[in-house]
């Protein structure tokens, strides 16, 4: 233990130097350790998820990655902060879906996407609907019976975007939803709680907050609502196959400030593709509760500036927008 | 099993697990010793490492970082006055005021019997009853979470000292503080100011640690401290590094009570520790024959808040366990730790693993063990270090906060924050308002109303469904039980002082004493004290005010369609604000007769003052200097401001201190220090 410490800061000493003395070391890019800026807690999905990735991405870079947590403002201290740094490559980090495209509709913030060069989107977030095991709704369509037969239904969720589901699904059926109440919570741990205890009916959760009560038979997922099925639980099908082409569909994406070389940008676009290709970190991953998958940089863009315009009209309609 | 449980005793006690085990144990306890790290970071640092390990050892590890930072938050709350940990808090006033009274050895012993014991306690209860238990734990819904904050938030009579209308003053304070960020029933920012650092409220940890750690040291700068002393005076007797027997005496009650109390608040999910302290607190003072000592060193308080945190975190592994849901952060941590071992918390895990289960069992019962020999070997060093002179470690104290506070979320906001709250500390302090009751209303605030507006929701705005089950009138008996008893104390104590003396100046006592040790210097201004009291109760019925008719309206967002207004809850709490201000006002000015002067010293205020000033600069060099060069000109100038005159101790000292300070966040716990930036390339 001790001599490793005395190797960390030998090294560290050794890369200090190498920093001072880096005008005459010209090397390509990188030549030194990347700081990567995850925007929430560590411990958590996202902070655990991102971690695995850059541990492998770390070969292909052949640098370091060192990671470091910004959490707080709901996940968009990290983004404002990275989108003050240098465009050089060498501090990038999370840019997930919500602080993209929820966020700047509930909040001020000071970023826009035009603001991040984005690498790569890495995987998907997941979300499902469940209901407690002794409910009365065994499948997606008794559920759908009893709201469209005006039942008050309580739904329990940490976010509005998961809230947004039964909005888009009134907008697509062309039927009225208001029957279904959200009740929030702080997390979704609390929103499975609440389910267990049968203090509310339903949930919309990811699979952290669903999947391990599934197993145990308490809790029973009647859908998918992202647009494909839960590695975890594979047997319950997605809405689109139900026939309700509505879902909420989020990702975990990775960018630089914008401004960065195209080629650099290229070559840590290509360290996390390896990364997210890599069998045992998928399932690690699909442990998590993540979708492993790749978008490239460019794809992810298109994807937050589609969901920012769509989750903007939709938060409007439930009247959740920020004062202007 | 029994067998399993030998098993797992058998599998821990291999020298493979028993060293990790041990370090867990020790990381934890000086993690948790260092104020603004707390448990939960030890655990969260500790992951890392746990990733290549198998499933027990890595849990062992985990458990013992908890355990041991959950006892290690007292170290420092006894010997520095500054909570290593929030659920150190409630043991802050007591602790620090046995530390001075040359008993620092003392109350940490009581503070670590107290501590494993609860957590033993705890552990046996988890052990036995944990799926069952959980069960029983569902039962509480939003409507019978209302009950218990309500019933919790009684603690602020016991808690408020002297006075009970500045208890309930700062009770509200501490509610409205806990409104700052995401509006429970909406998700939408509320009194945030356009500030993102302000979305998910303000952090608990470094508002902690100012307000109850730097107006203690801002009172040493306005002491005239050129005459070198002890920062804790060494024991004076034997007795004093012991526990005697009239203190077990003592003890025994309010420990059965702690831990019982801390095992029931562990196993029902979302509440925590630091609240399974201060409901310690809480019974050890019901029970009190001595309740004059509360604040000021009492064996009891101190037993009572320990075994009452230690026992939640045996307890919350009962909802992990038995329904896969962590019962607080820290569980909510340990959660990703099983995850990466291919383990599902929760009720299968007793199938798929039972050896894992019971090997953490076997582990939890040792680490209480470890943690006891551990603790009681390290106690000597960690007195040793906080007995140097006061000159030297009120310096190194303050960047030690500034750091932890920069640490937990790495931002420098809450450095801010943490200086900030150290001026409404030192004010409160002034003017004789209780902290602690801020800080319980700052923890409950968060429970009573989201539980509350969840309730509104789901009922249609009917309040029957807070009467709606008999746990939840049972909660509400225990309530109107608990409010009836501090009333009837209150009311005794009133006519106990009145037939035993006419009223006098309580209130002017403690500031004339606070300015006489500057006697020689000269320049002495004269204060009324009764001037300072209406003064200070008048600028706070005023920020009530400002808030209802300018602050709320234009930070609060009412969008229609989410049960009660969102207005509703804030303008309640206004209201009360406004209430006990007003009334605060009215008393004194009945009482005005009673009150004397104050000699206020123009060098301790000139010194307090540059003290501030000193904060501020030192802030802004962390933000412009980063962490080393403005740390060592930080510890350069508040030791000279301090009178501290030996240069040859003072600037080693400046270099040495933050290096090591460096090199222990940077290397040893993977934490970024603010940089250069100008070598932020």
């Amino acid at each position: 233990m001790r001599r490793l410490k005395l190797g960390t800061i030998l090294a560290g000493i050794a890369a200090l130097s190498l920093v001072l003395l880096g005008g005459t070391a010209m090397a390509g890019y990188p030549d030194k350790p990347v700081t990567f800026i995850v925007n929430y807690g560590a411990g958590g999905t996202t902070d655990l998820t991102s971690r695995l990735l850059c541990s492998v991405a770390e070969k292909p870079l052949g640098q370091t990655i060192t990671v470091v947590n910004k959490p707080g403002g709901g996940g968009t201290v990290g983004p404002t902060y990275l989108a003050t740094r240098k465009p050089n490559g060498y501090t990038i980090g999370v840019t997930s879906f919500s602080p993209m495209a929820v966020a700047p509709h509930m909040m001020k913030v000071s970023y826009t996407l035009k603001d991040f060069a984005f690498i790569a989107g890495v995987c998907r977030y997941l979300y499902g609907v469940a209901v407690a095991a002794n409910s009365p709704y065994k499948t997606w369509a008794d559920l759908m019976k009893a709201i469209e037969s005006g039942k008050r239904l309580t739904m329990a969720t940490p976010s509005p975007v998961q809230a947004i589901l039964f909005p888009r699904l009134a907008k697509f059926t062309g039927k009225k939803m208001d029957n279904v109440v959200w009740v929030r919570y702080k997390s979704g741990k609390e929103t499975t709680v609440a389910l267990l205890g049968g203090h509310v009916d339903l949930i919309v959760g990811n699979p952290m907050d669903i999947a391990p009560q599934v197993k145990t038979g308490e809790l029973r997922m009647l859908a998918s609502c992202s647009p494909v099925r839960w590695p975890l639980l594979p047997d319950v099908p997605t809405l689109h196959e139900l026939g309700y082409k509505v879902d909420i569909d989020s990702w975990l994406g990775f960018a630089a400030p914008a401004g960065i070389k195209e080629d650099r940008r290229a070559k840590l676009q290509n360290a996390f593709k390896v990364a997210v290709e890599d069998k045992h970190i998928q399932k690690k991953m699909i442990d998590l509760g993540m979708a492993p998958m790749f978008m490239s940089g460019a794809e992810y863009n298109q994807f937050c500036e589609k969901g920012f315009v769509e989750m903007g009209a939709d938060l409007k309609t439930v009247g959740l927008e920020k004062k202007k | 099993m029994w067998d399993l449980l030998f098993n797992g005793f058998a599998e821990v006690l291999a020298p493979g697990n028993l060293i990790y085990l041990l370090g867990g144990v020790t990381v934890g306890i000086i993690l948790g010793a260092i104020p603004g790290l707390t448990a939960t970071m030890g655990i969260a640092m500790v992951i890392p490492l746990t990733l290549t390990l198998p499933p027990i050892p890595s849990l062992m590890m985990l458990m013992g970082a908890y355990k041991g930072g959950i006892f290690g938050g007292s170290i420092a709350a006894i010997l520095l006055c500054a909570p290593g940990t929030s659920a150190a808090a409630a043991t802050v006033a007591d602790g620090h005021a046995l530390a001075k009274a040359g008993k620092a050895i003392k109350a940490l012993k009581i503070s670590l019997t107290a501590s494993v014991i609860g957590d033993t306690f705890s552990d046996i209860v988890l052990i036995f009853l944990a799926v069952n238990l959980a069960r029983v734990a569902l039962q509480f819904g939003p409507g019978e979470f209302t009950a218990v904050a309500i019933m919790a938030l009684t603690i602020v009579g016991p808690a408020s000292g002297k006075s009970l209308l500045k208890g309930l003053i700062t009770a509200v304070g501490g509610l409205m503080l806990a409104l700052i960020g995401l509006d429970p029933g909406t998700s939408l920012p509320r009194l945030t100011f356009d500030l993102n650092e302000l979305v998910d409220g303000i952090a608990l940890v470094p508002m902690l640690i100012g307000l109850l750690t730097i107006p203690e040291i801002m009172a040493q700068y306005e002491e005239r401290v050129r005459t070198v002393k002890a920062h804790i005076p060494p024991p004076s007797c034997k007795d004093d590094t012991r526990i005697t027997r009239k203190d077990w005496k003592q003890m025994v009650r309010p420990m059965i009570s702690g831990s019982l109390l801390g095992t029931v608040i562990g196993i029902i999910p979302g509440l925590g520790p630091t609240l399974g302290a201060f409901m310690g607190y809480d019974a050890a003072w019901r029970q009190s024959k001595h309740r004059e000592e509360f604040g000021r060193g009492s064996v009891e308080g101190i037993a009572g808040a320990e075994s009452g945190n230690n026992a939640v975190s045996g307890a919350n592994l009962v909802p992990l366990l038995g329904l896969g849901v962590p019962g607080d952060v820290e569980a909510a941590i340990l959660v990703g730790a099983f995850l990466i071992h291919d383990l599902t918390p929760g009720p299968l895990i007793f199938q798929e693993a039972p050896e894992v289960i019971y090997g953490l069992y076997a582990g939890l019962l040792l680490a209480n063990l470890l943690l006891y020999c551990i603790a009681r070997g390290l106690l000597p060093t960690f007195t040793k270090a906080a007995g140097l002179r006061v000159t030297i470690i009120f310096p190194v104290m303050l960047v030690l906060c500034a750091v932890g506070s920069y640490a937990f979320n790495q931002s420098l906001f809450d450095v801010g924050v943490t200086f900030g709250f150290g001026l409404l500390g030192y004010g409160l302090n002034k003017l004789n308002f209780p902290r602690a009751t801020f800080l319980i209303g700052f923890i409950l605030g968060p429970l009573l109303e989201d539980n509350f507006r969840r309730a509104m929701v789901i009922s249609e705005g009917h309040a029957d469904i807070l009467f709606a089950s008999p746990l939840s009138i049972g909660l509400w008996i225990f309530t109107v039980i608990s409010v009836g008893t501090i009333l009837y104390s209150k009311w005794r104590q009133r006519q106990r002082v009145e037939a035993l003396a006419p009223p006098k100046p309580l209130e002017s006592e403690e500031i004339v004493e606070a300015s006489a040790a500057g006697e020689s210097a000269g320049g002495y201004l004269r204060v009324s004290n009764f001037a300072m009291q209406v003064g200070g109760a008048l600028v706070i019925f005023c920020f009530f005010l400002f808030c209802y008719l300018v602050v709320f309206p234009a930070q609060v967002e009412t969008p229609g369609g989410f049960g009660v207004s969102a207005l509703l809850f804030p303008n309640s709490l206004l209201f009360l604000g406004l209430l006990f201000s007003g009334l605060l006002v009215l008393d004194h000015i009945r009482r005005r007769k009673t009150y004397g002067y104050s000699k206020m010293n123009y060098t301790a205020a000139l010194r307090v003052c540059s003290y501030v000033l000193g904060m501020v600069l030192y802030m802004l060099g962390l933000e412009f200097l980063g962490f080393m060069i403005s740390s060592t000109l930080g510890i350069l100038g508040f030791c000279i401001l301090l009178g501290e005159r030996k240069m040859l101790v003072v600037g080693p000292l400046a270099i040495l201190a933050p290096l090591a300070i460096y090199l222990l966040f940077e290397y040893g716990l993977g934490v970024q220090l603010p940089g250069m930036p100008w070598l932020d390339s």
